[in-house]
């Protein structure tokens, strides 16, 4: 290409990106959509849990309880009372108790809307002894003198417990569920603890004896290198690295794919053909949508590293996660974008492009059904083999390198970089001959074969 | 004067249809040349190779002495199928065409907001297209494919849809182009405008040129006569029954339907066809036409359909040599 060419090409391709993407960016959808969503979803994380921090609604008075011996009413006031101080705990020592298995996780979610708030305060209930009828026992309910009753059968105190028996908890409809909730879980440890000492067992040197231990997961690489076992280390943080990928490639390159149609069927297209070739236009498109996307990406991953940093995460993310991230997706963009713009300038409207979009969309929503195989196995067969086959290897190749558990051979990082380089100009190379005759097309939707067909046409 | 655009030999082939076959053509400096031919004989074709949208298969095409991809910038082009962004403002979409062919945005939209003042649309840069009449968005294109005053202009059916009054706009402003040097190419169906336009006209026909000469000799083309009736009765009736006459090539109707027009065979006699004629339809008169342009479009068409290749290809050889 001479001197002069090189200049037109770079004047007009810049002139078409800098269109398409003023034409994206400056609009009230894309700033309502880009900017106002994430800012609507960040308040409402941070409103949430203060709202959450109001806890459960406030409840005193007695829950009676029938069982013939009077045994179990104080020991479900104990358990009662251990289960209230447990909500009490703060941040950490809930993560702690998660961790040693202390508390289960209808407990956990308790404590954590009850927050740093102490419950027991909210809640004034004892559970008293009562030797009423259950006819009785309904009238008081229904009276307002009591917030429940239960009934607990003779046989579910005996040792072992007579099999098939239940109690009976009764509640007034107005009831919280966390209300109920806290008396079931008080009333069946109380018969535990009432069942143990009838035969005469040390409740406390019991409970002693069955609380789990805690652990600490090390995973030891190849070369001996210790990293702690993580769940958000190895699944969560590849997927969100991948589905923010993903999400950026697939709005820019759909909005290219709707960009592209547009053009066509309004008869733009033959005015810019006129005054740049379908080459330049479409590198311009693709890279204007490509501006777009990145934008996206700083704005969305912005707010993601935020995230992280808030919940004191940050760790999680690395520098050279970050450059991976921009390094697959620009390549990934690039991949789907000219498979998007191939498709777009066949086609007359947007119906026409949905049975050509299949195959693509196809390959785009592999690397989410690939997910959970790759992140259990980053070195597997399947995971390896998929992040050398181009349009797939910068989603792939995202989940693999940012988990922060098991590492992988270092070759393949700058190979796939370099794969999905290559792949993202032979992409744009097929697309920009498709491109260059489906623009001029009318009439009916292509098959995938004549597409092939017009790659080929001279 | 000299050549701004030559073809030499240019073939353009679609799968098994040959769109454009063998076309040789040249245009000078300043002049304004009719591209006739009926629907799907390959004028769009030729003009998207002349913008090296797409290349020939064989040959060759020359704008301005170089390679049509470099000539981009010295062309202008309407096309048929006029296309704005509806969303976009008249100033931003000149400033836009303008860059993409090399002016600045802000000279672009002042030649543009000059030209519109010539075209009769002033104060219009800061509206939608979408917010424009569908003429007003035909003038709007017009004057962007003016606004970097190119060398060659290229114009696709650009009267039509336009009103009387703004069709003699459009021809005006053609014509002061033409005045100022700039070498315009224009295709049409409308064969009068053409011949009050145009210095010269090619037409071309199923790919291949069959015509190629200037106006005036195009009007003196061998074999072609037509006789004009004014019908007593309903012209439509007597049209349909003189172009079953014999000697009679086919027939139409003027645009206030009261004159009948019938072109005569090229074997047939004038005479005798003429005694027919008064002897089957009452007439008010009948006289011999003035041959248009666009008797010459439909002689030359029909005979080239009826398989009259080799002899009309000699004419426009022939032509094309003069």
């Amino acid at each position: 290409m001479s001197a002069t060419r090189r200049r037109h090409f770079a004047r007009r391709v810049s002139a078409i990106a800098w269109r398409e993407f003023a034409a994206m960016v400056f609009t009230k959808g894309f700033i309502f959509g880009v900017l106002i969503v994430p800012a609507v979803m960040v308040v409402t994380f941070a409103v949430i849990p203060t709202l959450l921090h109001e806890g459960p609604r406030a409840v005193s008075g007695q829950v009676l309880v029938s069982d013939g011996s009077g045994t179990v009413a104080p020991a479900a006031q104990g358990a009662l009372e251990s289960i209230l101080a447990r909500h009490s705990l703060n941040a950490q020592e809930l993560a702690d108790a998660a961790r040693s298995g202390a508390m289960d996780a209808g407990e956990l979610a308790l404590s954590a809307a009850a927050g740093s708030q102490d419950t027991s305060e909210n809640v004034s209930v004892s559970f008293e002894a009562t030797g009423l009828t259950e006819g009785e026992l309904k009238e008081s309910l229904r009276n307002g003198h009591c917030l429940a009753y239960a009934v607990v059968p003779g046989g579910l105190l005996d040792a072992p417990p007579a099999k098939g028996e239940t109690f009976t908890l009764a509640v007034a409809t107005w009831t919280s569920p966390s209300h109920t909730s806290l008396f079931t879980r008080a009333l069946r440890a109380g018969i535990v603890k009432a069942r143990l000492d009838r035969a005469g067992k040390d409740h406390a040197a019991l409970s002693a004896l069955l609380s789990l231990p805690e652990e600490l997961t090390v995973r030891i690489s190849e070369d001996g290198a210790e990293a702690p076992e993580s769940l958000a280390g190895r699944m969560l943080v590849p997927m969100g690295f991948m589905i923010l990928m993903w999400m950026v490639v697939f709005t820019g390159a759909n909005q290219l794919l709707t960009s592209t149609i547009e053009e066509k069927s309004s008869k733009v297209m033959e005015v810019l053909l006129s005054a740049a070739s379908p080459f330049e236009i479409l590198v311009g498109k693709v890279l204007g949508h490509g501006m777009v996307s990145l934008l996206m990406l700083a704005i969305y991953g912005s707010l993601g590293i935020a995230g992280l940093v808030l919940a004191a995460m940050a760790d999680l993310v690395t520098p050279l996660s970050l450059v991976l991230l921009v390094c697959y997706g620009v390549t990934a963009y690039f991949m789907i974008a000219a498979m998007m713009a191939a498709v777009g300038s066949a086609v007359n409207d947007l119906k026409e492009a949905q049975s050509l979009v299949g195959p693509v969309m196809l390959v785009v929503m592999v690397p989410l059904v690939l997910w959970l195989p790759i992140s259990e196995n980053p070195n597997g067969m399947l995971a390896v083999v998929t992040s050398f086959i181009p349009p797939l290897t910068p989603f792939v190749m995202i989940l693999r390198a940012t988990g922060t558990t098991e590492a992988i051979p270092y070759w393949q990082i700058p190979a796939t970089v370099v794969l999905s380089a290559i792949s993202s100009v032979a992409f744009l190379w097929i697309a920009s001959r498709i491109f260059r005759v489906g623009v001029l097309m009318q009439g009916k939707t292509p098959t995938p074969l004549e597409l092939f067909r017009w790659a080929l046409v001279r | 004067m000299s050549l701004v655009l030559q073809l030499s030999g240019v073939t353009k082939s679609f799968g098994a249809v040959r769109a454009v076959d063998g076309v040789d053509f040249r245009m000078e400096r300043g002049e304004i040349c009719g591209c006739l031919g009926p629907n799907g004989a390959g004028k769009s074709t030729m003009i998207r190779m002349i913008l090296a949208i797409i290349r020939p298969d064989e040959g060759s095409i020359s704008v301005l002495g170089g390679d049509a991809l470099d000539a981009k910038d010295w062309l202008g082009y309407l096309p048929e199928e006029r296309g704005l962004y509806r969303k976009m403002k008249v100033g931003a979409f000149m400033a836009y065409m303008g860059r993409l062919k090399g002016i600045s945005g802000a000279a672009s939209r002042s030649r543009a907001a000059a030209f519109l003042d010539r075209m009769e649309l002033p104060g219009i840069m800061d509206r939608k297209c979408s917010d424009l009449s569908k003429g007003q968005q035909q003038k709007v294109q017009f004057v962007s494919a003016l606004l970097h005053e190119p060398e060659v202009l290229i114009l696709d059916e650009p009267f039509s849809g336009l009103d009387p009054v703004n069709r003699r706009l459009f021809q005006a402003e053609v014509l002061a182009l033409r005045e100022r040097g700039t070498s315009i190419l224009f295709s049409t169906h409308q064969m009068e405008q053409a011949e009050r336009l145009c210095d010269r006209v090619i037409l071309v026909n199923k790919g291949r040129k069959i015509l190629d000469c200037k106006v005036s000799e195009a009007l003196r083309q061998p074999g072609i006569r037509a006789l004009e009736i004014e019908p007593v009765g309903s012209s439509a009736e007597a049209a349909a029954k003189i172009g079953s006459m014999a000697g009679i090539l086919g027939t139409s109707t003027n645009d206030d339907g009261r004159i009948v027009r019938a072109e005569l065979r090229g074997d047939a006699d004038q005479r005798s066809v003429m005694r027919d004629i008064i002897a089957h339809v009452e007439l008010r008169a009948i006289q011999e036409a003035r041959v248009t342009l666009d008797d010459v479009f439909v002689h030359l068409v029909s005979d080239a359909s009826a398989g009259a290749r080799g002899t009309v290809a000699g004419r426009a050889g022939g032509n094309a040599a003069a």
